[in-house]
């Protein structure tokens, strides 16, 4: 077994806990912090594929900025445990159950179909090849995303204010 | 054996970095002292060299408190978050042209992207401690953190235009060739980065989130012994290693004459980073909140654009 390999299942076991405790703890405080471990050990599962630029972006916009959007919110909320009872209604148990499922069963056949060629030497992504990519193919796809987050930017300050107001 | 190479390196740079950041605490309070007409710590070893030991050896004796409604799993959590990022930017730094960490082309961005996860440990610090001075701090503190990071990363961006990379050993090279060290043609950035990076770190004239006379002692006022030794571990470290990516951006990195050792270069210009902070400590009284929003975006940020903006047109008319 590789030294890559043991960092992988030590990395993708984080991941998978941290996952699943965001869903399994009672306080809220709890679960921000756990889904921050997962989304490092998820940038870290990107490190080591030597997709670095995608694994700081992972780091920078889900732990730097999502996790701490979250733990604003939770803040500005009372300081006391919440969480969900227990669902009383089974059939919607057993419909997430079959949901979930079919997820997973779509996404697992779609990981062994994947044709996948080995490539001779390891490839690390530069930041480079992403910016000529992203300015020289998909240039008006850019400008588009662009447009949209502005414009939902000043659709957001518009509301606020109005709710000031 | 790679592993093992790694992990002694960087048990190697936590010990350097507990000496440097013990004598870091010494030399703030001394110069401070000296500023102030004062003699600072004097009573622990020839001119107190002691002292910083001597507290932090009575921190690890003090009884470990834990508020008895602070959310407890978390409260003992975040000096750990607060510490740990500010450590493992130190992975990237490259000290010297043969000592350095991981050699990765994207050093820069690594720097920022980790270092912006040490808001985690300031939240979680306050608001764990369910103490409302500690809630005030956190609440300024990452509203501080997050206003300054835009020009932090901004005034950056003049060095890496110029450069065309983001590997730090490409940008201190660049700065060998072109002869010069880039606070000379990227000055605008130079103290665009030094201003916020005051306000990133919590330092004094921008230390609101711990303010002492209005906040007690801001997101760690419920903190005593060795956690909040860790606290201050985490920001001296996060000083450093701040003070570290200045000297290698905008003050030559390890260039210098050949007379002294080039790592000895790079902690010469991370010293007199650091002492600039502590003279400014010692001589601003502190900004209000809004003085300091409105500083942040109504000043700096349209300052580092007009940085980037210029630095783009050179860049463009120089081919």
């Amino acid at each position: 077994m590789t030294g890559q390999m043991i960092f992988f299942i030590i990395f993708a076991l984080i991941a998978i806990t941290g996952a699943v405790l965001i869903i399994a703890l009672k306080r809220i405080s709890h679960r921000v912090v756990s889904m921050a471990f997962s989304f490092m050990a998820v940038a870290a599962l990107y490190f080591l594929l030597g997709a670095e630029f995608i694994g700081i972006i992972q780091i920078m916009v889900y732990v730097g900025a999502i996790t701490i959007l979250f733990v604003f919110g939770m803040m500005m909320t009372d300081h006391r445990n919440f969480s969900f009872g227990p669902d009383p209604r089974k059939w919607q148990q057993a419909l997430s159950f079959v949901g979930v499922a079919t997820l997973l069963g779509l996404m697992l056949y779609g990981i062994s179909t994947l044709d996948m060629h080995e490539s001779t030497q390891p490839f690390v992504g530069s930041v480079e090849a992403i910016g000529l990519e992203l300015y020289g193919h998909y240039f008006i796809a850019f400008l588009g995303s662009a447009f949209l987050l502005t414009s939902a930017l000043i659709g957001a300050i518009v509301i606020a204010r109005k709710e000031a107001d | 054996m790679d592993y093992l190479l790694m992990f002694l390196y960087a048990v190697a740079v936590l010990m350097v970095l507990l000496g440097g950041v013990t004598f870091a605490i010494l030399a703030e309070r001394k110069v401070i002292g000296a500023m102030q007409l004062r003699p600072g710590p004097n009573r622990h070893g020839p001119w107190g060299v002691f002292q910083t030991i001597a507290d932090v050896l009575k921190l690890l004796l003090k009884e470990d408190v834990i508020p008895a409604n602070a959310d407890k799993k978390i409260f003992v959590l975040a000096p750990v978050l607060a510490f740990a990022p500010a450590f493992s930017v130190m992975a990237v730094l490259v000290y010297s042209s043969t000592v350095g960490g991981a050699d990765i082309n994207i050093g820069v961005i690594y720097f920022l992207g980790v270092s912006s996860i040490t808001m985690l440990g300031v939240l979680m610090g306050g608001w764990s401690s369910n103490n409302k001075y500690a809630l005030f701090g956190s609440i300024r503190g990452v509203a501080q953190m997050v206003s300054y990071e835009l020009p932090l990363i901004l005034s950056i961006i003049g060095v890496i235009i110029m450069v065309g990379s983001l590997n730090l050993t490409d940008i201190v090279n660049y700065q060998a060739n072109m002869g010069m060290w880039f606070i000379v043609p990227q000055f605008l950035g130079f103290a665009v980065y030094m201003i916020s990076s005051i306000a990133e770190l919590n330092r004094s004239p921008f230390d609101l989130p711990e303010a002492e006379s209005e906040l007690v002692a801001g997101f760690f006022t419920e903190y005593s012994g060795f956690r909040f030794a860790m606290f201050m571990l985490a920001e001296y470290t996060y000083a450093i290693a701040i003070a570290g990516l200045a000297t290698t951006l905008f003050l030559g990195g390890w260039l210098g004459p050949a007379f002294l050792p080039e790592i000895v270069w790079f902690m010469l210009k991370v010293v007199a980073v650091m002492f600039i902070w502590f003279w400014l400590t010692a001589t601003l009284p502190r900004a209000r909140v809004d003085q300091l929003m409105n500083f942040g975006w109504k000043v700096l940020i349209p300052v580092a654009l007009l940085n980037i903006v210029l630095t783009s047109i050179y860049k463009v008319w120089m081919g």
